[in-house]
């Protein structure tokens, strides 16, 4: 507890907080003073009044809660289907030759893209949505999955034969627990990716959710309202990143680098 | 580091026919990769129903890609997309590594900016182009400013990480030599990044593209996006599946232009 609140003390930067305040508050006198060109632009006190009263009124929460339900949804389909594409992948030749370059050629496909399809197919349904997430995000998870199973030392392999392991014992002890680091580091990334493309889907799909606020705070003229989304959807992208990395370094305490970066 | 021009004085004629081999074994491998998707096109072309409202088959897409390109309307769309993205790409490379330089030269603004910055970067960029909508209004400026805001960081990070892990005998050098700040930056700093700053263009490249078409769908401006929206609103389903097409060979032209640059532009310094 006490090596917590050092660290903390430790991290607090009074020099960043200084430089943030300080361009708020020119952001405030700048609005409130000057007559800009850009007459929606509202003043960082009523972004804030915005979000609180949205915050208490329960607009934004149930809105995020659907937004991140959405995204952890699709984030797992992603993240298990990733993994298994990936060990395919690495570990069968045939698969890789033959399905190699046709994934190659359908991964730089934008998801924004994607969403038009999906909407033909499934409506403007929680479907849609979390098809372009899991469409999305899976790239990042097989990526890093072939590359933690390219990186596994042969050795490794070598041992499992001479032990003379089977098939699913070789790739429960041995394969498995060394392709995870860089698989969960793919599955970090994939988080952020699914709650981005979570609210474009909102956005252009599926009309629920944080995503689906932005436009009708937009169409409603609330720049103020807009602009606490806004900041509630960086939030929450951190958040969501934060409990990843403290679970991840709770279930698998034996992996450094998850722990930092 | 030191820039050797040694390799290209290989011996010419050998050197291109083993890189002619080489190509044709790689095309060939690739096509084999590619036998799983060309199955599935041509059993959906054979199988499909031309009149499916869900799942017409490819050469319905063509025709409607032909159709719109015949009205005039999908080339000039491309080129739209094309253009924002590609400034967008310049005005991010050459905003994040002024930026991205100045922060990794200096560790005390790197402390006052960075939280701020990291917040900002937090913001996922496609919400922004609704906000810029609304206050910047419905015009290229707008659209350039998402795309940029999209883009600018990973060049940003880049080249900060790339400033930090400068060797300091670099910087010893630049002193003995008693070069001018001018020449410090064309000579030691900027050929010295170029790698990092190279590899963040190639990661914002296709942020840029999907903020694009997501401003080009929510504002419905002239481009690819605008093109992929309205045919799904008309039930198009044949020219949302061409279009789309269009949107990945797009990524992919792009993403191949920007590896190419990457590796001619590295090419002195021998680390293509």
């Amino acid at each position: 507890m006490r090596s917590m609140l050092s660290r903390a003390a430790a991290a607090f930067n009074a020099p960043a907080l200084a430089t943030a305040v300080a361009l708020l508050g020119l952001w405030e006198v700048g609005v409130r003073t000057a007559t800009t060109r850009f007459e929606f632009l509202p003043a960082p006190s009523e972004i804030g009044e915005a979000l609180y009263g949205a915050i208490r009124s329960g607009q934004i929460i149930g809105d995020s809660m659907h937004t991140v339900a959405c995204a952890v949804a699709g984030w797992i389909v992603a993240s298990a289907l990733g993994a298994a594409i990936g060990l395919a992948l690495a570990f069968s030749p045939m698969v890789r030759r033959f399905f190699g370059t046709s994934l190659e050629l359908l991964r730089p496909l934008p998801a924004v893209a994607f969403v038009p399809v999906a909407v033909l197919l499934f409506g403007f349904t929680v479907t849609t949505e979390i098809t372009v997430i899991v469409f999305a995000s899976v790239w990042p998870v097989i990526v890093n999955t072939v590359a933690g199973a390219k990186a596994i030392h042969p050795r490794l392999l070598d041992t499992a034969a001479t032990l003379h392991l089977s098939r699913m014992q070789r790739l429960g002890k041995i394969v498995l627990p060394a392709v995870l680091p860089s698989a969960m580091v793919g599955a970090r990334v994939a988080l952020g990716l699914a709650l981005v493309v979570a609210v474009i889907a909102e956005m252009v799909g599926n009309p629920a959710g944080l995503g689906w606020g932005v436009v009708t705070a937009q169409e409603a003229l609330q720049p103020g309202l807009m602009f606490g989304y806004l900041v509630a959807t960086g939030a929450l992208g951190v958040l969501l990143n934060a409990c990843l990395r403290a679970s991840f370094a709770r279930l698998f305490p034996g992996i450094r680098e998850l722990a930092q970066s | 580091m030191i820039a050797t021009n040694a390799s290209a004085q290989a011996p010419i004629g050998r050197a291109s026919r083993q890189w002619a081999l080489h190509a044709a074994v790689n095309a060939a491998s690739a096509l084999q990769g590619l036998l799983p998707l060309i199955a599935l096109l041509l059993l959906w072309q054979v199988l499909g129903d031309p009149r499916s409202p869900y799942f017409p088959p490819p050469s319905a897409w063509a025709a409607a890609l032909i159709e719109r390109t015949s009205s005039g309307e999908l080339l000039p769309a491309v080129l739209m997309t094309f253009q924002s993205v590609a400034m967008a790409l310049v005005v991010a490379t050459a905003l994040g590594v002024g930026i991205g330089g100045l922060i990794g030269a200096s560790p005390r603004l790197a402390r006052c900016l960075g939280p701020t910055l990291e917040f900002l970067r937090t913001l996922p960029p496609p919400t922004i182009v609704p906000v810029a909508a609304l206050i910047v209004g419905v015009n290229d400026t707008m659209k350039l400013f998402v795309i940029v805001f999209a883009a600018l960081w990973p060049v940003l990070l880049n080249t900060t990480s790339g400033v930090r892990s400068l060797h300091p005998t670099l910087l010893e050098a630049a002193r003995s030599l008693q070069l001018g700040p001018l020449a410090r930056i064309t000579k030691i700093f900027l050929p010295a990044l170029l790698p990092s700053i190279l590899t963040g263009v190639r990661v914002a490249a296709p942020l840029a593209i999907i903020v694009s078409l997501l401003a080009e769908m929510l504002t419905l401006m002239p481009g690819l996006g605008a093109l992929l929206l309205t045919a799904q609103r008309n039930f198009n389903a044949a020219e949302v599946f061409g279009l789309l097409t269009v949107v990945g060979a797009f990524g992919f032209v792009l993403n191949a232009a920007l590896a190419a640059f990457e590796s001619w532009a590295l090419k002195p310094q021998g680390r293509s």
